[in-house]
């Protein structure tokens, strides 16, 4: 030390404490100064640069772009060349290029200087990394411009190169300015340190320390010379001091030898008698211990004050030391006392102390302290408790102890002892303990007693004493000699135990044992025995001799109607020490009823026990009983089916025997199997009487086992050798071993019928039986039944035959009448179009109007013939249930307006939209009830609604409900409506026509389409029919967009045929099919369409049905019948009459579409009879329309597909032809040629509502459907023709202004 | 019939009297070493891929001026475009400093003259075949 701080400071940089906090400031500003103008002045530069060279590359720019215009306008390439080499020789540019602007205003780089560079960067102006002027070429030939780019990067490399230098130079100035202040720091600080130091060895009290006196006057000299004053003060001071100690330390050794010396005696007697010495200070609360009493209370361990030793106690033991000393404290008294200690840690054993404490007083007599001494007497108190242990074991032990000395004279014996013996203390004392012994004990115990005591030997031996009384008693006696230290015998201790329970308990058993065995033995004896009474009489004597008792008897019962219940003695067991008592008169027919008590308590089934001594005196049982020297009686009763049969009874007359609980059970279940055996032999017989049951039978019985070998078969069974089974003839076991190989635990009964015994029929019923594994056969004669069953098939043959004879019959007549029907139909329309008189009109029309109703009747009565006898088969195809409602609602407008009757259908959205399933016949159900309800309703409406009421993945349970305000029915009739021919009231048949089959149909339709029909109806409130159908869904649902595009793609090679006589509805149809690419042939009329050369080419013929020269029927009879052609045709109608739809169908049309048709309509028509795809039913709602607007062309305009040619096309046709029309149809009313006036407006119907005139649509509707009979229609015709000429007027001069 | 017709127009089309009246691409260059050309290889150097003759000449280009009658007939014979293509074409060879710049002369007589002058220049002209000294006319192959 002296050493180092000696030695000459070393003129080195050190960068450390004082001198690094002098210097760091300094080095951090110089450092952040010079790098902030590193990088601040080369950004300056760069902007300076960079605006240098973006004038330079404009000038440039603008001198290339006049070298490229100057060369296209005088080809002189040579300047461009120039140009461009000077550019690139005056300049460092990234790239020049030329930009052409093309036509539609884009940009593309024509070309480009070097070519190296990728085109597609120079479009997009990298502005962060180049600099970018241009300059516009004004040329002819080229319109654009020249891009000059300078590289950013390239300035900056510039700047850098030119800065260079500087940057040397300021990294050398930061160098060489850190150093210097580096050696300023360092020549300020270290006298500082040196001081500084030199102190910090004061304060350690080294006063060696180097410091000299200096002759400066600044603030570190001066520092200097006060710490110099201070080293030579603090010198002096120490050496006094040192002197002081030194004598100090020489008195305290002398002292603490002796104490030392006197503290180590003592400790060693306080260990050697674990006494310790204690004070505790009241005020501060202070314990002062003895090293031994640490020792004592483990506290040796502990670290730091010992004052809370106490809680290191469990809190009993603390509670009552703290009291203790609380008491000597406030009391002022000394206390000597035991505590046990138990310690809060269990892996301390407990102690036991003696406390002796003595109050200290202070002078004004209060105490201050207590003090006193704890000793360990644990040792001590534990031979005490074992002490005291042992003695209480002995003294209140429930064995016997006796302690004799080596003469085997008793000394001393427990309480046990004497209460067991009955003697006191002073009479056996001195006695042998041989006085305990009785004549019976076992004198061979005795000997080997005496012999292990004369061998001083240990022994253990059980032996029968007797007490005072003379009382025997059992003891379990363990004698043990006793030695002294110097092993010489000082006498014997034995301790015994009274096993009389145990012995008696013992006996007992082995009783009871031999009862239980005699139990066993007999009930197998009634078991097995086929004669009850004989086994019963066998028994009695095994169980006596197991009881032991003097006799054992039974008595049986019989009922006297005058005595009562008598009862004999049949037969007895007598051990032969008591009087038997079989022969005893008195014994037999012996009147139960005179022992009352008695009978009554047997008849409650329980046994009866008692000793003659406790039955009163006098009562008949008991002179009953002491006649027989019966000193206890155990009485059984028998009871059989219910009925007090008898009793089985055991007498002692040796002892006054107490009934155990075990003898009273076990004779119990002795009396209970004899009631068994008795039961038994009883059901023996029945079933020996049952066996020969089966040979009674005069059926064949036959049981068998699973292999089909007979186990049993009774007479008639035997008789069989042979049967016809399934037509053959096989022998009795095989066909048993047949009936046994069919029957399993799934199929455990059969039934077969066989033949035999003179070919009678039988009927065999086999019935396996599992358990027992048999297969019962039982035979029933059912010749007669097989007989009435063969009339009653027979009879049914016929019935069906003739039934069958029967609808054939209707069939064909109604096939045969249908024939002239059409004639009759047919002429008469030819016949009403030739000039009658308006009288002749009238009856032709009845003849037209009643042949139509004919043949509607005929045609119910066909489907209904076809439905009853199965030949209606369903067609199945994809179909929309809106589209049939709207067609529906089509056929029925004119009913239901003509009635003033309102029709409200409603299809819910939730139906699937395409279904599979028969159109036509839902079709024709529905109709017929919604042509029902209107036919029976005058007024309110008819309305039907359609919902699904359930809805699987692949199909749905549609509900229909039509429901009608009309005049309803009667609950009769509602059973019965469905039956055919019915009509409530037979005068409603009159009224409104029909022949009762209409129901029958629609409910053998809705049959077949698997579906259910209920009616709910009230008189005069109306009917409601509710339907539910089952309907699979199509699930191959497209959209709109491409399913149109399919339909045009597959539709491209279609051809059809046209056959039209209206040239609007013809134009309609011909644009409307060729959109979707179809080829259209057109024919005008019937005649041009059966003549027509493409004919036989078509795919399928649209077929108007009112045309001039040939109708469509009429076309369709000629195609079909004469030249054999099946192209589909589908029926083009303005009328929804259901007799003219039914007629098409009749002809053999395939489908049909109303008129005014949308163009869904028409293409799922035609679709669908080409069995192209049925996806095409797309149901497009038609848009309501106010009534108040003259016309509206958006349904053409749809029907257009856009094309404005057929939309002018069309209105030139309509311009044409309405008027004149329309003036005809005025003319031939005013003539009263009112056919012509129906043809015309039915003619213009379809184009009126095309044009959407709907002012006129009721007008037209009345025209074509008027009654030319009825005054009131011709007089509302009148008013029609003249809307009809007004309106049409009206429009025609709109539609004028529309085409100019 | 049809081999008579194809004789005919077989005679007609091939005779060199018809051809020597028909203008047509003719190349001149009297002092390059070429006496023929492919048409092939007459494209490419006028199209500036070709910068020295075998003789080691610097090839120049001689070039109808783009107002000049015979400009549209070399434009498309021998660069396939307009004159306006034919121009930028150039324009952007010399612009890339990729070939030295044609010399556009005004009229035939004019390409004459500079080809006699200038050793190693090459003229492509759209005249008469008659109009050009068969001395310097280099023949194409076609």
């Amino acid at each position: 030390m002296e050493k180092k701080l000696n030695k000459k400071s070393a003129p080195i940089l050190v960068l450390s404490g004082i001198s690094l906090r002098i210097w760091l400031p300094f080095a951090v500003s110089i450092t952040a100064f010079i790098l902030a103008a590193g990088f601040y002045y080369p950004k300056k530069q760069e902007q300076i640069f960079v605006e240098n060279y973006r004038s330079k590359i404009k000038e440039l720019s603008k001198t290339v772009a006049l070298g490229v215009e100057l060369t296209l306008s005088t080809d002189n390439f040579e300047g461009l060349k120039k140009t461009i080499d000077l550019a690139k020789s005056s300049s460092e540019f990234e790239f020049i290029a030329i930009i052409e602007k093309l036509e539609d205003g884009t940009e593309q780089v024509f070309q480009v200087n070097p070519d190296s560079f990728e085109t597609k960067n120079i479009l997009k102006k990298n502005t962060s990394a180049y600099i970018y002027e241009k300059c516009d070429v004004k040329s002819d030939l080229l319109n654009g411009y020249v891009l000059i780019t300078f590289s950013r990067e390239y300035i900056k490399n510039k700047i850098y190169a030119l800065n260079y230098p500087v940057y040397q130079f300021l990294v050398v100035l930061l160098i060489l300015s850190l150093i210097a202040f580096l050696f300023f720091a360092n020549t300020i600080s270290r006298p500082i340190r040196k001081l500084t130091l030199a102190a910090n060895q004061l304060e350690l009290q080294n006063f060696e320390v180097d410091i000299n006196e200096t002759n400066g006057n600044n603030e570190l000299s001066n520092l200097n010379n006060a710490l110099f004053s201070l080293k030579n003060a603090l010198i002096t001071a120490k050496s006094r001091n040192d002197q002081f100690n030194k004598e100090l330390e020489t008195e305290i050794e002398i002292r603490t030898k002796d104490l030392k010396e006197t503290t180590e005696k003592l400790i060693k007697a306080q260990t050697a008698s674990s006494f310790g010495n204690f004070e505790f200070d009241v005020r501060s609360a202070k314990w002062s211990f003895s090293k031994v009493i640490n020792q004592i209370l483990y506290l040796e361990n502990t670290k730091g004050p010992i004052d809370n030793w106490l809680n290191t106690l469990c809190a009993e033991d603390n509670a009552e030391i703290v009291k203790s000393f609380e008491d000597a404290i406030v009391n002022k008294q000394s206390f000597q006392k035991d505590f046990k200690l138990n310690f809060t840690d269990a892996s301390k054993p407990e102690k036991w102390v003696t406390v002796v404490a003595d109050p200290q007083f202070d002078t004004a007599g209060s105490v201050v302290s207590v003090s006193g001494s704890f000793q360990d007497i644990t040792e001590r108190k534990l031979v005490e408790n074992e002490i005291n242990r042992l003695s209480l074991v002995a003294r209140k032990t429930s064995n016997c102890v006796i302690i004799t000395d080596k003469d085997r004279k008793m000394v001393w014996v427990n309480d046990s002892l004497l209460r067991l013996t009955g003697y006191e203390m002073h009479e056996l004392i001195g006695k042998s303990p041989r006085i305990f012994q009785s004549h019976k004990t076992d004198k061979d115990t005795l000997a080997h007693i005496k012999h292990s005591l004369d061998n001083r030997q240990e022994l253990k031996v059980e032996i029968l004493n007797e007490d005072k009384k003379g009382n025997e008693y059992w003891l379990d006696m363990n004698i043990v000699p006793v030695f002294d230290q110097k092993d010489e015998l000082i006498g014997f201790i034995a301790v015994e135990t009274d096993i009389t329970q145990r012995k008696k308990n013992e006996e007992e058993l082995i009783r009871r044992e031999k009862m239980l065995l005699a139990i066993s033995t007999a009930s197998n004896i009634l078991l097995n025995s086929l004669d009850a009474l004989d086994s019963i009489s066998r028994t009695l004597e095994i169980m006596g001799k197991a009881v032991v008792v003097d006799r054992t008897y039974l008595f049986t019962t019989s009922n006297d109607p005058d005595l009562g219940i008598l009862a004999s003695q049949r037969f007895e067991w007598n051990s032969g020490s008591a009087a038997p008592q079989i022969d005893n008169p008195e014994m037999q027919n012996f009147q139960l009823s005179a022992y009352e008590d008695f009978l009554n308590f047997l008849s409650t089934k329980l046994p009866f026990f008692k000793q003659s001594k406790f039955l009163k005196d006098g009562s008949p049982l008991k002179e009953v009983l002491e006649s027989q020297d019966i000193l206890s009686i155990l009485i059984i009763p028998i009871f059989k089916n219910g009925f007090f049969w008898g009793y089985v009874g055991f007498d002692d007359c040796t002892n006054e025997r107490v009934w155990s609980e075990a003898e009273i059970s076990i004779l119990s279940t002795f009396a209970a199997a004899i009631e068994n055996a008795l039961d038994r032999e009883e059901k023996t017989e029945t079933i020996k009487s049952m066996a020969l049951f089966p040979e009674l039978n005069p059926y064949p019985i036959i049981r068998i086992d699973l292999d089909g070998k007979i186990i049993l078969e009774n007479d008639a069974a035997e008789k069989i050798s042979y049967l016809t089974f399934e037509s053959k003839s096989v022998s009795k076991e095989a066909f048993l071993r047949y009936v046994s190989a069919l029957l399993t635990h799934e199929r455990n009964k059969l039934q077969f019928e066989v033949q035999f015994n003179e070919d009678n029929f039988y009927t065999v019923d086999c019935l396996l039986i599992e358990d027992s594994k048999q297969i019962n056969l039982y035979f029933n004669d059912i010749s007669q039944l097989k007989e009435n069953e063969q009339q009653l098939i027979e009879a049914k043959i016929r019935a069906e035959a003739s039934d069958k004879a029967k609808e054939e019959f209707i069939a064909n007549m109604s096939h045969e009448i249908r024939t002239p029907l059409h004639a009759i139909t047919g002429l008469s329309k030819i016949l009403k179009k030739s000039n009658l008189s308006s009288e002749d009109q009238k009856l032709v029309s009845h003849i037209a109007q009643s042949g139509d109703h004919l043949h509607s009747l005929i045609n119910n009565v066909l489907d209904f013939t076809k439905i009853t006898a199965g030949e209606f088969k369903l067609n199945n195809s994809t179909f929309s249930l809106q589209h049939v409602v709207n067609q529906l609602q089509s056929i029925l407008f004119s009913i239901a307006d003509e009635k003033g009757l309102k029709l409200d259908f409603n299809v819910s959205d939730q139906i699937h939209e395409l279904l599979i399933g028969d159109e036509t016949r839902l079709r024709q159900a529905l109709l017929n009830l919604l042509s029902n309800s209107l036919k029976f309703t005058e007024i309110g409406k008819v309305s039907l609604t359609a919902r699904q009421v359930e809805d699987n993945e692949n199909s749905q349970l549609l509900e229909i409900v039509i429901s009608d305000t009309g005049i309803g029915m009667s609950e009769g009739f509602i059973g019965k409506i469905f039956d055919k021919f019915s009509q409530e009231d037979s005068s409603l048949g009159r009224k409104y026509g029909g022949t009762g089959l209409g129901m029958a149909i629609t409910k053998g339709l809705i049959d077949l389409m698997q579906g259910t029909i209920t009616i709910d109806s009230k008189k005069d409130k109306g009917t409601t029919f509710i339907i539910q159908i089952p309907f699979e869904k199509n699930l191959q649902k497209i959209d709109k967009a491409s399913r149109d595009k399919t339909a045009k793609n597959k539709l491209t090679n279609i051809k059809v045929l046209v056959v039209e006589d209206n040239d609007i509805n013809l134009l309609v149809a011909k644009t409307l099919l060729e959109f979707y690419g179809i080829t259209v042939f057109e024919a005008k009329n019937g005649k041009e369409a059966i003549e027509h050369p493409n004919l036989r080419d078509v795919d399928l013929i649209l077929m108007d049905l009112q045309m001039p020269v040939m109708d469509g029927f009429a076309a369709t009879i000629y195609l079909r019948k004469n030249l054999k052609i099946e192209t589909p045709i589908v029926a083009l109608t303005a009328n929804a009459l259901k007799t003219e739809i039914e007629r098409c169908f009749e002809l053999g049309m395939n489908d049909y579409v109303l008129k005014p048709y949308n163009e869904a309509q028409l293409m799922d028509a035609i679709t669908k009879n080409l069995n192209l795809f049925a996806e095409f039913n797309v149901i497009e709602k038609s848009e309501e329309k106010t009534s108040d607007e003259l016309y509206n062309l958006d349904m053409l305009e749809k029907l257009s597909a856009g094309s404005e040619e057929f939309m002018n096309k069309i209105l030139a046709m309509f311009l044409e032809q309405i008027p004149d029309a329309v003036s005809n149809l005025k003319a031939a009313f005013e003539a009263g040629d009112y056919e012509t006036v129906k043809s015309i407006a039915h003619r213009i119907k379809a184009t009126y509502i095309q044009f959407g005139i709907k002012i006129l649509e009721k007008d037209i509707f009345l025209l074509n459907y008027f009654d030319v009979n009825s005054d009131d229609d011709i007089e509302k015709c009148k008013s029609a023709v003249r809307n009809l000429v007004e309106i049409t007027a009206k429009v025609v001069e709109s539609l004028i202004k529309i085409t100019a | 019939m049809q081999f008579l017709i194809s004789l005919f127009l077989y005679l007609f089309l091939s005779n060199p009297l018809l051809a020597q009246t028909e203008e047509r691409l003719v190349i001149i260059g009297n002092k390059t070493g070429l006496t023929e050309l492919t048409l092939k290889d007459a494209r490419d150097i006028f199209k500036g891929k070709m910068t020295f003759w075998k003789n080691q000449e610097e090839v120049i280009i001689v070039l109808p001026s783009p107002k000049s009658d015979d400009a549209s007939g070399v434009a498309r014979e021998i660069f396939q475009t307009s004159v306006t293509g034919m121009q930028k074409h150039w324009l952007a060879l010399v612009f890339q400093g990729r070939a030295n710049p044609p010399v556009f002369v005004q009229s035939t007589l004019e390409a004459i003259n500079y080809v006699n002058k200038n050793p190693g220049a090459i003229a492509a002209l759209y005249c008469k075949s008659s109009d050009v000294p068969a001395s310097i006319t280099i023949k194409l192959k076609y």
